[in-house]
C-alpha cells in the first residue's frame, strides 16, 4: 500500500482559519511573516502554547504581541529513523530560548544535522505546510 | 477503607500479532479466567476497566468498555469505564478500579488493558502516535516520543557523564531477563557488539534503546479483603500508589531540565508513603524502560541509586539478579514490547506472578514487595507497589 494515496481520517496540523480556531490570530500573524504569542493583561504572563484564556488566572483578557524572533538551543535530537508518515528523515527537533526567556518546541530546517549544536543562535522563519489544501503555514528555525 | 487485592492475572504473547483489538482482549480474558480454575467466572465480575489509548485510531472503535465487557462476558453491575492515560494507563486504571473496591462501589473489578498497534502500515501508527503528545504545537512539526527522550539522554550525558555503554547495559539487562518470558516479544538476548550495530533511530539512540511498536493484552481481577480470602491462598495485596505531572508541551519542563524529572519524585513520596515502606524494602520493580534512559533516569528518581548515578548501577549490575533490586524481571517494554494500554497492567500481572513465586526461571528469590511504574512522557510518573502476606 502506498503511502501517497493512503487516506487518513485528519491531518496532523493545526486548524488555522478563524471559523475553527480562537487562537487564530497566532496562524494569522504567521501568514504574514510575523510571530506572534498572547500576553495576559491582567496578571502579565505569557505562555507556551498560545492561549486565549489565561490559565494563571482564568481571564480572557490576552492581547497578541511580537515575541522575538532570534533566540539559542537548549537542547536537540536529529531523527533519522520511524518518522510518522508524510515527513520526511532526518528531522531535526529542537527546543528554543527566544531572547526574552520563553522556551518553545520547534524544529530546526535546512540545517545539516552536524552543524546543529545547544547553544547555537537560531533565527525564526514561516514556511507553508507541503501539499496543503488549506494553506497553512508552520514555523521553524535556522541556524542565524 | 478496604484493602484490596489482584487475585488472579492474565495475559497474551506480545508482538505483531495476527489478531485484532477485540480478539486480543479475549486472549487476557481466557489467560485469565483459565488460570484461576473455575475460583471467578466472567459472570461474577460485576466491574471492568479497560485501559487503552488508541483504538479509536488503530481499531477505528471507542465505547471501549462496553465493547470489551460483551467480548470477554462480563455484565457490569457496579462500574464501566475506560482509562486513557498515554503509556500509564493501566497503572491509572488499576488505581481507579482499586479505589472503586475500597470505597465499596465495586466488588470484583476486571482490569483489562489491551492494544492494536500494528497496522498495514507501520508510518501510519507512527502518525498515530502523535496523539500522544502535543498534537498541534509539537506533532504538527513531527514528533513522536523518541526524540523527547532523546533530549533527556543528551542532557544526562552532558551532565552526568553517563555513557552510550552505560545506556546498552539496559537493553542487554533487559532482553537477557525477557529470554525467561514467553509471553515477550523479544525472547532473545542481543549483546554489545549487536546492540551498536543497530540503525539510529534520533541520536543519541539506536533501534535498541527503543520499545517497539506491540499488539498485546492483559488482565487482573482486584477484589476486597474478604472476598481475596475466599478467593485465593496467596492474594496480592496492592499496598500503595502515587501520581504527578508537572507539564505537558517539552517547551514546559520545571526548570527547563530534561535529565531531571521531579513528578518522578513525587509520585515515588507518594506510593512509598501510602504503602509505609521506602526504597530499600522493593525487591523488584517492573519500570518503564520506553527507552533505555528512561530506566536510567527512574532508578534514580524512585530511590534506588543516587541522582546522576543510574547508568552506574545499571552497568554495575545493582538492578539485576543479586543486586540491590531486580528492575525488569519480565524484560521491560525493551524485551516484552509496549502495547501502550496493556503494559501497566502486564506489570500487575508480572508483581502478582512475581509476588506468589510462580515466576518460574525469572522468579526474584523469595520477593515480598514489587514496584510497577509508568511514565506517559517525561513529566508523568504512575506508581503501583505490591506485597504479599
Ligand atoms: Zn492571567
Amino acid at each position: 500500500m502506498s503511502q501517497d494515496n493512503y487516506i487518513y481520517t485528519i491531518d496532523p496540523y493545526p486548524l488555522e482559519s478563524a471559523d475553527f480556531n480562537r487562537v487564530h490570530p497566532f496562524f494569522d500573524a504567521l501568514k504574514e511573516g510575523r510571530f506572534v504569542n498572547s500576553r495576559c493583561q491582567d496578571c502579565g504572563q505569557m505562555f507556551w502554547p498560545p492561549r486565549f484564556i489565561c490559565p494563571n488566572c482564568m481571564s480572557d483578557n490576552m492581547k497578541w504581541e511580537d515575541v522575538p524572533r532570534e533566540g539559542t538551543i537548549v537542547a536537540f535530537s536529529v531523527q533519522e529513523s520511524g518518522v510518522p508518515m508524510g515527513f520526511k528523515p532526518p528531522l531535526i527537533f529542537a527546543i528554543i530560548e527566544l531572547d526574552n526567556g520563553l522556551r518553545l518546541f520547534s524544529r530546526i530546517a535546512d540545517a545539516i544535522p552536524e552543524e546543529v549544536e545547544i547553544g547555537k543562535r537560531v533565527r525564526f522563519q514561516v514556511e507553508p505546510i507541503p501539499n496543503d489544501h488549506f494553506d497553512r503555514v508552520l514555523f521553524s528555525f535556522k541556524l542565524a | 477503607m478496604r484493602r484490596v487485592a489482584i487475585v488472579g492475572a492474565g495475559i497474551t504473547k506480545f508482538g505483531v500479532r495476527q489478531a485484532t483489538f477485540r480478539d486480543l482482549a479475549a486472549e487476557a480474558a481466557k489467560s485469565l479466567f483459565d488460570s484461576v480454575k473455575g475460583a471467578v467466572k466472567p459472570q461474577d465480575i460485576d466491574g471492568i476497566v479497560v485501559s487503552t489509548v488508541m483504538p479509536e485510531r488503530n481499531a477505528f472503535q471507542s465505547h471501549i468498555s462496553s465493547v470489551i465487557a460483551e467480548t470477554v462476558g462480563v455484565k457490569p453491575t457496579s462500574i464501566s469505564a475506560r482509562v486513557e492515560h498515554m503509556c500509564a494507563s493501566g497503572n491509572v486504571a488499576i488505581r481507579l478500579a482499586s479505589a472503586a473496591i475500597a470505597t465499596g462501589m465495586a466488588e470484583l473489578v476486571l482490569v483489562l488493558g489491551v492494544e492494536k498497534l500494528n497496522t498495514p502500515v507501520a508510518a501510519e501508527t507512527f502518525l498515530n502516535m502523535m496523539c500522544g503528545i502535543d498534537r498541534e504545537w509539537e506533532g504538527a512539526y513531527g514528533l513522536t516520543a523518541p526524540p523527547t527522550f532523546a533530549l533527556a539522554a543528551q542532557a544526562h550525558m552532558r551532565k552526568y557523564g553517563t555513557t552510550p555503554e552505560q545506556l546498552a547495559a539496559v537493553t542487554i539487562k533487559n532482553r537477557r531477563h525477557a529470554a525467561n518470558n514467553p509471553y515477550a516479544q523479544w525472547p532473545t538476548p542481543i549483546d554489545l557488539a549487536k546492540y551498536n550495530s543497530a540503525k539510529p533511530i534520533t541520536s543519541p539512540f539506536k533501534l535498541f534503546d527503543c520499545s517497539a511498536i506491540t499488539d498485546g493484552a492483559a488482565a487482573v481481577i482486584l477484589a476486597p479483603e474478604d472476598r481475596a480470602r475466599d478467593l485465593t491462598d496467596k492474594p496480592v495485596w496492592i499496598l500503595g500508589s502515587g501520581q504527578a505531572i508537572t507539564n505537558f508541551n517539552l517547551a514546559n519542563a520545571p526548570e527547563g531540565r530534561y535529565e531531571d524529572w521531579p513528578a518522578l519524585r513525587k509520585a515515588a513520596a507518594s506510593a512509598y508513603g501510602s504503602a509505609g515502606i521506602t526504597a530499600d524494602d522493593v525487591d523488584f520493580a517492573e519500570v518503564h524502560d520506553c527507552f533505555t534512559i528512561a530506566e536510567v533516569i527512574a532508578t534514580e528518581e524512585l530511590g534506588f541509586c543516587e541522582k546522576g548515578a543510574g547508568g552506574e548501577f545499571v552497568a554495575s549490575g545493582q538492578s539485576d539478579y543479586g543486586g540491590k533490586v531486580v528492575i525488569n524481571p519480565r524484560g521491560g517494554l525493551i524485551g516484552c514490547g509496549h502495547p501502550l494500554g496493556a503494559t501497566g497492567v502486564a506489570q500487575a500481572a508480572e508483581n502478582f506472578w512475581q509476588l506468589r513465586g510462580e515466576a518460574g526461571p525469572r522468579q526474584v528469590p523469595d520477593a515480598k514487595i514489587g514496584l510497577a511504574h509508568t511514565n506517559s512522557g517525561m513529566p508523568e510518573h504512575t506508581i503501583v507497589i505490591y506485597g504479599r502476606d
